[in-house]
């Protein structure tokens, strides 16, 4: 009912007016065909970062040049890992430590800023990141470090409304962008290992009022219009005791809208405690009730009522900190058949049917991988069992733990950074790091002033000469087309376009444009501080033009050991630049 | 004298280099990362004259911490409160506290409070409390000063006296009978993996080790595994506590102190007299017994 009113609005608006008076449902499923604006977080619903636009391509993209840049101000300069949002004439990025900006898209001039207010002490788990902001009619809304989700007037930067996720005090946080389905805001959560659960939340994208809630730990009760509705999974399937109360799997990253199938898709972070050995997971178990599900898991979602349609463990028994967030893109594929696509942290990127989350295929996307042996038929591991980090209870002794290598680390061999598919070729282009880590149990280590058993990692880069490695991968045969090496670590997002050109940065400064089908760097600049942010193009006056945000930071510069040496010289920073095609070069081969 | 022989090992091997590592030094696994740039530009915190010079100095305590520090009704209470209160007494200053949110490990809690400061907001304090001794913790954070020991911790299960009138509790006992532990804390690692996992299914987590107490006075577990003192911090007559062996479990005791930043050597020199003095004279020791918490000697 609710959607059909939308969808009649939207009609009415889209052939009625000049100039929209807001961003409708329609308009976002449209995002990534129309070129002039950007209003979704992946370009697209379906997160796949590919713009149809051409006019920039491989024969002129040396001639683009800078159009204006933007620096973020104030005193902590961190971390940027936003992707800016165009619409009727303003871009709207979100910076570290909850700050949102628009800016004039044609100038690159500030309209107006907002600095969230966060409590004191705050001790956000997951850094001071902000992924980015989402629009829906007059309103743009973004989530804060103290685990908020919030509304601003579009033009004003007004606070609208303003909602509490989840508890700051109890290890919640939020970074990721916030995604809208229906005129329904819908979020995850962030927490670190304080025994926190993953949930994703809907709320009314005008009041801010929660319509449904799905924890995505099994045993937990979904709600429903304020009341209880079903409970996630079946109580003590595959978790013993009362251990699923703090589960863990938090859905940091946020998710992915199927309009094929009208199907969030979402991801579970790991279980907690970290170690597999405490949740019934450490040995293969008769009927696999150590799975800990939904943890590292992909979860397919009704976005009218929060129910669950499907689920798809890509770790199950996990054990090395295999986060399941990482994005699932909806494409289709050669043939014309409806597909899902993740490139997890575990190393493998995995194909699946749209319609039910079934496992279609299953390829590493990383050199090295050591904690299992493949992925069988069904899509469940073929696990090295001698690879997995060591019992606490061995270690009882109050001595360091037998040191296991395994890889990828527990970073991943693809972290948060966003992949794109192209449509244009018909691959996938991943960002992916070859490292890995040492890690034992370590008993003597403290928490709240008591001994606490904990684990020590190293972190160590698996290649001399490169730990970043772009790929291009056919998701019909998992086949590697290239690769393009990187020193550092890749942390930032990629962006493909019909002009045939890959877009992405690196730690070391430089925003690059390489050839889809060789690999061939075509283009760089550099931006003076390190790229962890996500690219984006559209068309504004007869000319494409293209954004990136640099400013390192993130959860990088904190790590030690071997990977030190390729970051800890790295100058953080805030700067968003744009740079345009001009109309005169735009042919000038 | 343990101490006097760990820093006389450390002084060798900073001299010397690793031809001094030996089996008994703590250090000896432990290789110091590059220093990062772009960290800690500034000075933080004050030596021990400025701290004379404006009269106050700020101790950073666990917020909602009973036995050891919480607000009643806006008033300081607990045993560190009443500790930092002589150690500021000692000094001649007004002490002031900083209730702070435990981060996710004891290095995170140092670097907030005492040498770097925290993300978002935060104050760095003069002295942390609450820090636990231990030597080859030690040497990971070489910014911190690791003093004034004044307390022993040690692990105990506490357990209605109706549900074991006669034998107490033991471990073994939790495979079949139920046990609150505090989520994540070493009593839960401890009983996860006991014995194979076998008393995994009975352990009912809580938050806090006071909410899991109330849990044991309501009658909804048989017994309670934690720090000695927050069990005797949380008894009522019906409840009793013991110390029975634990198998397997070698960290079952810690020595506590406090946390001073390494640049403030003397200021780190004073609170440790103050220590000293209030260990010696018995103050510490009363201080654990209005709070009706078991006083454990700390190793010095």
């Amino acid at each position: 009912m609710n959607r059909f009113i939308t969808a009649a609005l939207a009609a009415l608006l889209v052939s009625g007016t000049a100039f929209a008076e807001g961003v409708t449902e329609a308009d976002l499923a449209d995002d990534q065909a129309s070129a002039a604006d950007i209003l979704t977080n992946g370009m697209g619903r379906h997160l796949q970062r590919y713009s149809p636009l051409d006019m920039l391509n491989k024969e002129n993209v040396q001639n683009l040049v800078p159009a204006w840049a933007f620096s973020l101000g104030g005193e902590k300069q961190r971390g940027q890992e936003t992707q800016p949002i165009i619409y009727d004439g303003m871009m709207y990025i979100t910076g570290s430590y909850s700050r949102i900006y628009a800016l004039d898209v044609e100038t690159g001039k500030e309209v107006w800023q907002y600095d969230a207010r966060l409590p004191e002490g705050i001790l956000p788990c997951c850094d001071v990141v902000n992924r980015g902001a989402a629009i829906h009619n007059d309103k743009i809304y973004f989530g804060t470090l103290d685990a908020r989700i919030m509304a601003l007037d579009a033009k004003t930067g007004d606070v609208v409304w303003r909602k509490k996720i989840a508890d700051y005090k109890a290890g919640y946080s939020y970074t990721a962008a916030p995604l809208i389905v229906n005129g329904l805001v819908v979020t995850g959560n962030s927490g670190g290992e304080f025994g926190i659960v993953g949930e994703v939340q809907a709320r009314d994208a005008e009041t801010g009022e929660l319509v449904w809630t799905r924890p995505v730990i099994e045993g937990h009760m979904g709600t429903l219009n304020g009341e209880e509705s079903t409970m996630t999974g079946t109580l003590n399937a595959t978790w013993p005791g009362d251990m699923w109360k703090t589960g863990g799997g938090a859905t940091w990253l946020g998710g992915s809208y199927d309009a094929r199938t009208d199907t969030l898709i979402f991801g579970a972070g790991n279980p907690a405690p970290w170690n597999s050995h405490l949740r019934n997971a450490g040995t293969p178990v008769d009927g696999n009730v150590g799975d800990n599900l939904y943890a590292a898991s992909r979860i397919g979602i009704d976005p009218s009522n929060g129910e669950i349609k499907w689920h798809f463990q890509t770790t199950p028994r996990e054990g090395w900190d295999y986060d399941g967030v990482n994005e699932v893109v909806a494409y289709d594929d050669r043939e014309g058949n409806q597909r899902l696509a993740t490139a997890d942290r575990n190393g493998f990127f995995y194909v699946l049917d749209a319609a039910d989350g079934a496992f279609v295929s299953a390829d590493p996307f990383v050199k090295d991988i050591t904690w299992a042996e493949g992925i069988d038929d069904t899509g469940r591991p073929i696990f090295a069992e001698d690879n997995r980090p060591g019992n606490p209870a061995d270690a009882a002794d109050g001595k360091k733990g037998e040191v296991v290598f395994s890889s990828p680390s527990f970073l991943g061999g693809k972290n948060w950074m966003p992949m794109a598919f192209s449509q244009r070729t018909g691959n996938f282009y991943v960002p992916s790091n070859e490292w890995g880590m040492d890690i034992w149990n370590e008993p003597i280590t403290y928490k709240k002033g008591a001994a606490y058993l904990g684990s020590g990692f190293t972190i160590k880069p698996n290649y001399a000469d490169h730990i970043g490695s772009l790929k291009a991968i056919d998701p019909d045969t998992g086949e590697w087309k290239w690769e393009f090496k990187n020193d550092a670590p890749l942390w930032s997002g990629v962006m493909t376009t019909a002009g045939g050109l890959v877009f992405f940065g690196t730690p070391e400064g430089e925003f690059i444009a390489l050839d889809d089908e060789t690999g061939e760097k075509l283009w760089s600049f550099q931006t003076g501080s390190g790229i962890v942010g996500q690219p984006v193009t559209w068309e504004q006056n007869g000319e494409q033009y293209v954004s990136i945000i640099s400013g390192w930071g993130g959860a990088v510069p904190l790590w030690g050991g071997e990977v030190a040496q390729k970051v800890n010289y790295l100058n953080q920073g805030g700067l968003l630049w744009t740079f345009k095609l001009p109309k005169q070069l735009a042919s000038a081969n | 004298m343990r101490r006097l022989l760990a820093t006389t090992i450390l002084l060798l091997a900073g001299l010397s280099g690793p031809v001094f590592a030996q089996a008994n030094d703590a250090c000896a696994d432990y290789t110091p990362q590059p220093k990062p740039q772009n960290a800690s530009r500034d000075i933080v915190g004050q030596e021990l004259d400025e701290i004379m010079d404006r009269g106050h100095m700020l101790f950073a305590v666990y917020e909602d911490y009973p036995p050891y520090s919480w607000k009643d009704g806006g008033t300081p209470r607990g045993i560190d409160i009443e500790i930092a209160r002589l150690i500021a007494e000692d000094i001649g200053v007004e002490p002031r506290f900083n209730f702070i949110a435990a981060g996710e490990n004891l290095e995170a809690d140092l670097r907030f409070n005492l040498w770097k400061g925290a993300l978002i907001g935060g104050r760095i304090a003069n002295v942390m409390m609450r820090v636990p001794w231990d030597p080859s913790f030690a040497c990971r954070v070489e910014q911190v000063v690791f003093t004034g020991q004044y307390g022993g911790e040690s692990i105990a299960i506490a357990y209605s006296k109706s549900a074991y009138p006669e034998e107490k509790p033991v471990p073994a006992y939790f495979r079949f009978d139920t046990v609150a532990v505090e989520n994540d804390s070493i009593s839960d690692f401890y009983l996860s993996s006991f014995a194979g996992g076998q008393t995994a299914g009975k352990i009912k987590r809580f938050s806090t080790m006071a909410a899991a107490m109330d849990a044991l006075a309501a009658g909804e577990v048989m017994a309670a595994m934690g720090p000695r003192s927050q069990l005797d911090h949380g008894l009522t007559p019906d409840i009793g506590v013991h110390q029975p062996p634990l198998a397997g479990f070698a960290i079952s005791e810690w020595t506590v102190g406090v946390g001073v930043n390494f640049r403030y050597r003397p200021l780190s020199y004073t609170v440790d007299d103050a220590i000293r003095y209030a260990l010696e004279d018995g103050r510490i020791e009363k201080i654990h017994a209005d709070y009706g918490v078991t006083f454990h000697p700390p190793e010095r």
